[in-house]
């Protein structure tokens, strides 16, 4: 409720706000000009004023009052007999119909454009529930499968195993254990996002360095061979966000970095500005990312991972998960494959707001 | 010989109870049950056990008011097990005075260790309250000297302000212990403070930047997200 008003103030502001600009600019042309030929000029002024009002309000009503106070005013100030109205000009009914026009097409255009924008946000975030069912569902099925049969393995044959073949079954146990605990994370993650709170997430100001410091702590846990590197630049950077969310994007990428980056033994995390966003950069020393995959990732989120294989679906999954966070916080997730060999991963996280 | 240390799970899962009391017996602890919470109440009036492993979610009672019950009269370590990761879950089990908090899933080489830990903290304060006050702490290259309000990181003076020597005392002084944003604030500022952590959160980076070669992988301040801030101890 607070909100639709709070945008209805908005919109009453930006129309006053351009239709006074409008008004003040043309009176001042107007009494440059001695020749009082301004109309014509005048009028493309209306016209454009309209436009934009239609276009940055919601809704039809604003880009309409500013029409109809655009043809008043034209006519009191800027058509003879000035500062008088004469509704009997010829060419009135035409200026009148040409002003409506341009709003209400505009208005028009901008509300469905809003509304593919927002049908686009709910695909993405339908598109990424559904992924997390799958997984449930489906993925969930082979790692289950495998702790269940190595352990039936251990249990059943345990006079017959080497000691080797024990072993074996035990990593692949606890590999499998660990893939679950990701993919648990994940889902987790995700009823942050959109969980009683709405699509909305809960944000507070954070000191990024924190966050990166629990990730890779976390990450070295798991990962104790992997190398980590942590710069971070003098000024503590202070940004409002989840720091959950947050600390398991960077989990994320990391873990991505370890377990599909092909040939990694060293990962790099940066901190840095960037044009009113805090930029958190996980760099790997790997194979990189399929070209394929990445330009698939850059085109659209809506397409499913399916098609790869089930590892690479895990991580597929934290991408999407990472972009959702990324998105939910109005920052984004960037993908690109660094010159010299590996991938580099920034997440953008606006500084204010 | 030292009689081998006691510890009560509280755990109303059998699976998670079986392998705890497993892994600890085999450690050399000495393990005792309790499936819900009345009986855990009863257990740590009547057995006396040196520490608690503690899950929330418990049939008949939450976690929680076991913590707050127990506060009342004891200060045996409890180290709760959760499967809930929200920070309001654990700011509330820490404030209501819990030693520790690990969220599952976890490895049992962690929760030896931090059991250990718990351990070592409830024979430490149990010292120390019989003997004077101490005058300094250590850790690593940085000691905090209580009487002369000096923080040295190799013997040499670390320029702190009023209010970053009182947040590196009072972690200090609960070395081993989270302190979350609350109590820091209240302890630090006064009880009148707003709840806004983000000055805490300024006066944490600066006095990383003063004491630790790298403030994103700090050595003698950590973070636990969402929830505070702890200084390790001396091993």
């Amino acid at each position: 409720m607070s909100r639709s008003i709070k945008g209805m103030i908005k919109n009453i502001i930006v129309t006053i706000g351009i239709l006074s600009a409008v008004t003040g600019l043309s009176l001042l042309l107007d009494q440059q000009d001695d020749v009082s030929h301004s109309d014509a000029y005048v009028s493309m002024l209306f016209i454009l004023a309209v436009l934009v009002i239609s276009r940055v309000t919601d809704g039809y009503f604003y880009g309409l009052a500013a029409s109809v106070y655009g043809v008043l005013t034209v006519n009191y100030f800027f058509t003879f007999p000035y500062y008088a109205f004469n509704f009997s000009l010829s060419g009135y009914p035409i200026t009148m119909v040409a002003l409506f026009t341009v709003s209400t097409l505009t208005s028009a255009l901008t509300t469905r454009m809003k509304r593919q924008e927002q049908a686009r946000a709910e695909a993405a975030k339908e598109k990424l529930r559904g992924d997390l069912l799958r997984a449930i569902s489906h993925d969930f099925r082979t790692p289950l499968t495998s702790i269940m049969g190595a352990n039936a393995a251990l249990m059943e044959n345990a006079d017959a195993l080497s000691s080797e073949q024990k072993r074996a079954l035990h990593q692949n146990i606890g590999a499998e254990a660990m893939w679950l605990q990701r993919m648990v994370e994940n889902l987790l993650s995700v009823t942050r996002i959109s969980g009683e709170t709405g699509a909305k997430i809960e944000k507070t100001p954070q000191v990024i360095e924190e966050i990166v410091a629990a990730a890779s702590e976390k990450f070295h846990a798991r990962f104790p061979d992997f190398s980590v590197r942590v710069g971070v630049p003098q000024e503590a950077l202070l940004c409002p966000m989840d720091a959950l969310l947050v600390e398991q994007v960077l989990l994320n990428l990391l873990q991505n970095a370890a377990q599909h980056a092909e040939g990694a033994t060293h990962v790099e995390i940066l901190l840095s500005r960037e044009k009113g966003c805090a930029k958190i950069s996980v760099l790997d020393d790997g194979c990189g990312m399929d070209k394929a995959l990445l330009g698939r990732f850059r085109r659209d989120r809506e397409q499913s991972w399916e098609a790869a294989g089930d590892s690479a679906r895990a991580s597929g999954i934290g991408l999407s998960v990472c972009a959702a966070i990324a998105t939910a916080h109005g920052g984004s997730l960037r993908l690109e494959n660094r010159e010299g060999g590996g991938l580099c991963a920034s997440l953008l996280l606006p500084l204010e707001g | 010989m030292e009689h081998a240390d006691r510890i009560l799970v509280v755990e109303d899962e059998p699976g998670i109870t079986g392998f705890l009391s497993t892994i600890l017996g085999n450690n050399g602890y000495e393990v005792e049950k309790a499936a819900n919470g009345k009986e855990a109440l009863m257990m740590i009036s009547s057995r006396c056990p040196d520490a608690v492993i503690l899950d929330l979610g418990l049939p008949d009672m939450d976690g929680q008011r076991v913590i707050s019950s127990v506060r009342e009269w004891s200060g045996v370590p409890i180290l709760v097990v959760s499967a809930r990761t929200h920070e309001r879950d654990k700011i509330g089990a820490f404030d209501l005075g819990a030693d520790d908090y690990i969220t599952k899933p976890f490895s049992t080489g962690e929760l030896l260790a931090r059991v250990k830990t718990a351990l070592r903290h409830a024979k430490a304060r149990e010292s120390a309250a019989q003997s004077a006050p101490v005058a300094r702490f250590q850790l690593g290259a940085l000691t905090v000297d209580y009487d002369r309000h000096r923080v040295l990181l190799d013997g040499a003076d670390v320029h702190l302000t009023q209010i970053e020597y009182k947040i590196v005392s009072l972690l200090s002084r609960n070395a081993g212990r989270v302190m979350t944003y609350d109590s820091m604030m209240k302890q630090v500022w006064g009880p009148t403070i707003a709840q806004d952590h983000q000055v805490l959160r300024v006066n944490m980076a600066n006095i990383r930047r003063k004491l630790e070669q790298n403030p994103a992988a700090p050595k003698y301040i950590r973070t636990e997200i969402g929830v505070g801030y702890w200084m390790p101890e001396e091993e």
